[in-house]
């Protein structure tokens, strides 16, 4: 059988008899001297932890940078066409980076688990720990693999415009290990998970949990490749990725607000809540010139449907099902209140003016993506959405224009009508601005 | 082997490609000519599948880029003007990888991993880790990364950039002899005159469009071009030249003359013979190469009357 060669590569570049050799040297003296430092009878213990801790850090930390810094290097060398240029599928160049680059973490992370259970099984005398040694062993690669997917993700995600270097391995690495953070936190919740109704013992929750959002975010990564490989595919993962997070999100409503809330309601904001976030997100992140935007529109208008669908930006993929499960909630009678921040000036039946001030933000960043100098468009678009959202409106309320700050916030306003209209409204002008300069950049590149 | 129809590409606010079409027989080495920001450099990304066109399509060897750029990556190799070497990795190891990540048989991957080395001219460097190699071996080691699978397209943009006469020399002897074994290839580069030295066709583009696609040597160019020099001037010359029916006049004035004759020694004796014994006080009669430079600005000045009028 074939060694998948960009694994093979990686393992060229990371491994050698100096790093085999030295790499558990270091580790075991640094466990040594724990077992030497600690109190009396507490030696092997302690060692142990450290042990675990160190695990954590090579597999998780170290991982994660590794994985950032494979990927941006690629960018910065340009070597990337060259891998584009290969002969590789995705998946192999996925699988091949994700562990090739990883490789060293994994060999440090697999010694320190080693002296780790080693201590564990040896130190009968030691209290048991309150997370159950075969839990920890299994949530640490879990996160690993979960935060090195996310990172590498993130590094191709990128715009094109922006910078790929260093200090962006320090900065994606951070994402990747703050995406991590709240199924970490799973693990030290004594409390039991309740999920779609029923109890779930916490450490096991988070560490399935753990292991299920790695699959998606490996899944996320393999997708990305197709795209960078210029291998046409159809956004159906991105569809199924929203449902999945839907119905698992939804389970914690069901589970926290047990009688009030039925299995379709906690559906339906669970979904609602999750394309609204994933479609808001990816406008950010995606590609979205004048180009892509023509492009789509020339295959729509040749009947090329499937290449539509191919050409289609992710965000384009899941607005339709924003505005389809905030017409139900909207429509809901009794309406169920949104959680967090939110609910204070909106319920459920203002989701629907929810989803359309998201689409106007989305206007408002391709108008200013349409520019034929486009520069900093994202900075560019948050400092007009912070003048929008904040700035204007605070200062209305201060000098007692409440109508003009109901305008900019119609949600406030506390009329349902009222603030579809205005929401409405504010989609339909944003909405001409950024076509009418969409068509401008067009007619001076002489396209129809 | 190559055949692009309807192509179009565009960057925000320009129109790098516009419908441009052409198509390329196989063992052709194909000189892609034009101005900075002509879209060579996207035409060649296009057709590598490391672009997605507007409109139109690249067919390779018959398959869609568009629709199978992983199919056409083996049948196809490119080096980027702005190309990235592994820069820790030894010549050998670069080698490997290109010709492991092409899924060449591995059992053959030691001795393509020699050959290419031997083709290019590093397997005296093998163990030299990429970084320490000059500009010209690092260009010949990313060649070798783009030929290892033997591909039947090879894409180069501005192979020769930054090399010096020796190894543009060498560029040229390893293109003439891939070609040789039966590749196409695909040059784009501002020299022309180290184009001329082995390029078979020549596509002209300018402001994204092909002005004119044809071959290096066309049937016209059957005749070679000789400068014919007076010592001192003569009136007579042009009178004299166009008597002669064997010939075409060119350009001429009082004292010089370039013509077009056929490529036989005897017809050029002739026509030497015949002006000496008219008197004329001819102090050379040189045959001059008909280069891509002429053949170039020709179209582009053709064009460029066309746009006046």
């Amino acid at each position: 059988m074939r060694l998948n060669p960009e694994f093979r590569r990686n393992l060229t570049l990371e491994i050698n008899l100096h790093r085999l050799v030295a790499l558990p040297i270091v580790l075991f003296l640094a466990c040594s001297l724990a077992y030497i430092l600690a109190h009396e009878g507490g030696g092997l213990n302690v060692a142990g932890w450290t042990a675990f801790w160190l695990f954590a850090a090579c597999a998780i930390v170290g991982g994660t940078q590794l994985a950032c810094a494979s990927m941006l290097d690629e960018m910065r060398e340009k070597t990337w066409d060259s891998q584009r240029l290969s002969a590789l599928s995705p998946w192999t160049l996925a699988w091949g980076k994700l562990f090739g680059s990883t490789v060293l973490a994994w060999y440090g992370g697999a010694v320190c688990l080693l002296i780790f259970v080693v201590s564990r099984l040896v130190d009968f005398n030691g209290s048991p720990p309150e997370i159950p040694v075969i839990v920890l062993c299994l949530a640490v690669p879990g996160a690993a693999v979960l935060m090195h997917a996310v990172g590498m993700l993130a590094c191709l995600l990128i715009p094109r415009s922006g910078q790929r270097n260093t200090s962006n391995v320090i900065a994606l690495s951070l994402f990747a290990l703050f995406a991590g953070w709240p199924l970490g936190t799973g693990l030290m919740n004594h409390n039991p998970v309740f999920w779609w109704g029923v109890s779930w013992n916490a450490p096991w929750f988070s560490v399935i949990s753990c292991w299920l959002f790695a699959a998606w975010a490996v899944t996320g990564l393999y997708r990305r490749l197709f795209v960078e490989l210029q291998v046409r595919t159809v956004p159906v993962v991105w569809i199924g990725w929203a449902a999945f997070l839907s119905i698992y999100l939804a389970g914690f409503a069901v589970g926290q607000f047990g009688s009030g809330m039925t299995a379709g309601a906690a559906l339906a904001s669970g979904g609602f809540v999750v394309t609204l976030c994933m479609t808001y997100v990816s406008a950010w992140v995606e590609k979205r010139d004048a180009i892509t935007v023509r492009r789509l529109l020339l295959r729509y208008r040749n009947g090329e449907w499937r290449r539509t669908l191919e050409e289609m930006p992710c965000w384009l993929a899941t607005a339709p099902l924003v505005l389809l499960f905030s017409l139900y909630l909207s429509m809901r009678s009794g309406g169920l209140s949104l959680p967090g921040m939110m609910a204070e000036h909106m319920t459920s039946a203002m989701a629907l003016v929810a989803a359309l001030m998201a689409l106007r933000d989305i206007a408002l960043l391709h108008y200013f993506s349409f520019s034929r100098n486009a520069r900093n468009v994202e900075m560019t678009a948050i400092i007009y959405l912070l003048v929008l959202y904040w700035i204007l409106p605070a200062i209305c309320s201060a000098v007692g224009l409440e109508m003009v700050s109901h305008l900019l916030l119609p949600y406030q306003s506390g009329s349902l009508t009222f603030a579809l209209v205005v929401s409405i409204t504010q989609l339909g002008i944003v909405g001409w601005m950024a076509h009418r300069r969409w068509r401008e950049h067009i007619s001076a590149v002489g396209g129809a | 082997m190559v055949l692009v129809e309807h192509l179009s590409f565009e960057y925000p606010g320009r129109r790098a490609l516009d419908d441009v079409s052409f198509g390329i027989e196989p063992g052709n080495i194909t000189a892609l000519v034009g101005p900075n920001g002509a879209g060579k450099s996207t035409l060649l990304r296009c057709m590598a599948g490391l672009e997605r066109p507007l409109e139109g399509r690249v067919l390779i060897d018959g398959l869609d880029v568009g629709e199978q750029p992983r199919e056409v990556h083996r049948r196809i190799g490119y080096l980027s003007d702005f190309f990235g070497l592994y820069e820790s990795m030894t010549v050998r190891q670069c080698l490997f990888y290109a010709a492991d990540s092409q899924l060449v048989e591995e059992s053959q991957l030691g001795e393509r991993v020699y050959q290419t080395a031997l083709d290019v001219g590093l397997s005296d460097r093998m163990d030299a880790r990429a970084r320490e190699l000059s500009r010209g071996m690092r260009q010949r080691l990313a060649i070798g990364q783009a030929i290892i699978h033997s591909p039947k397209l090879l894409l180069l943009d501005e192979p020769a950039s930054g090399l010096d006469p020796e190894a543009r020399h060498s560029l040229s002897e390893l293109l003439k002899a891939l070609r040789a074994r039966g590749m196409t290839l695909m040059v784009s580069s501002h020299i022309l005159a180290e184009l001329e030295e082995y390029c078979t066709d020549m596509l002209i583009l300018r402001e994204g469009r092909v002005m004119e696609h044809r071959p290096a040597v066309d049937a016209e160019h059957a005749q070679t071009r000789v400068r014919i020099s007076l010592s001192r001037p003569d009136p007579a010359l042009r009178a004299q030249l166009e008597g002669m029916a064997s010939l075409r006049v060119i350009e001429t004035d009082a004292s010089t003359a370039l013509i077009a004759i056929d490529r036989d020694p005897h017809a050029m004796e002739e026509v030497l013979k015949r002006l000496v014994e008219g008197r004329l006080p001819v102090c050379s009669f040189a045959e001059e190469q008909s280069n891509l430079q002429d053949a170039y600005m020709a179209t582009v000045r053709a064009a460029d009357g066309r746009g006046r009028a």
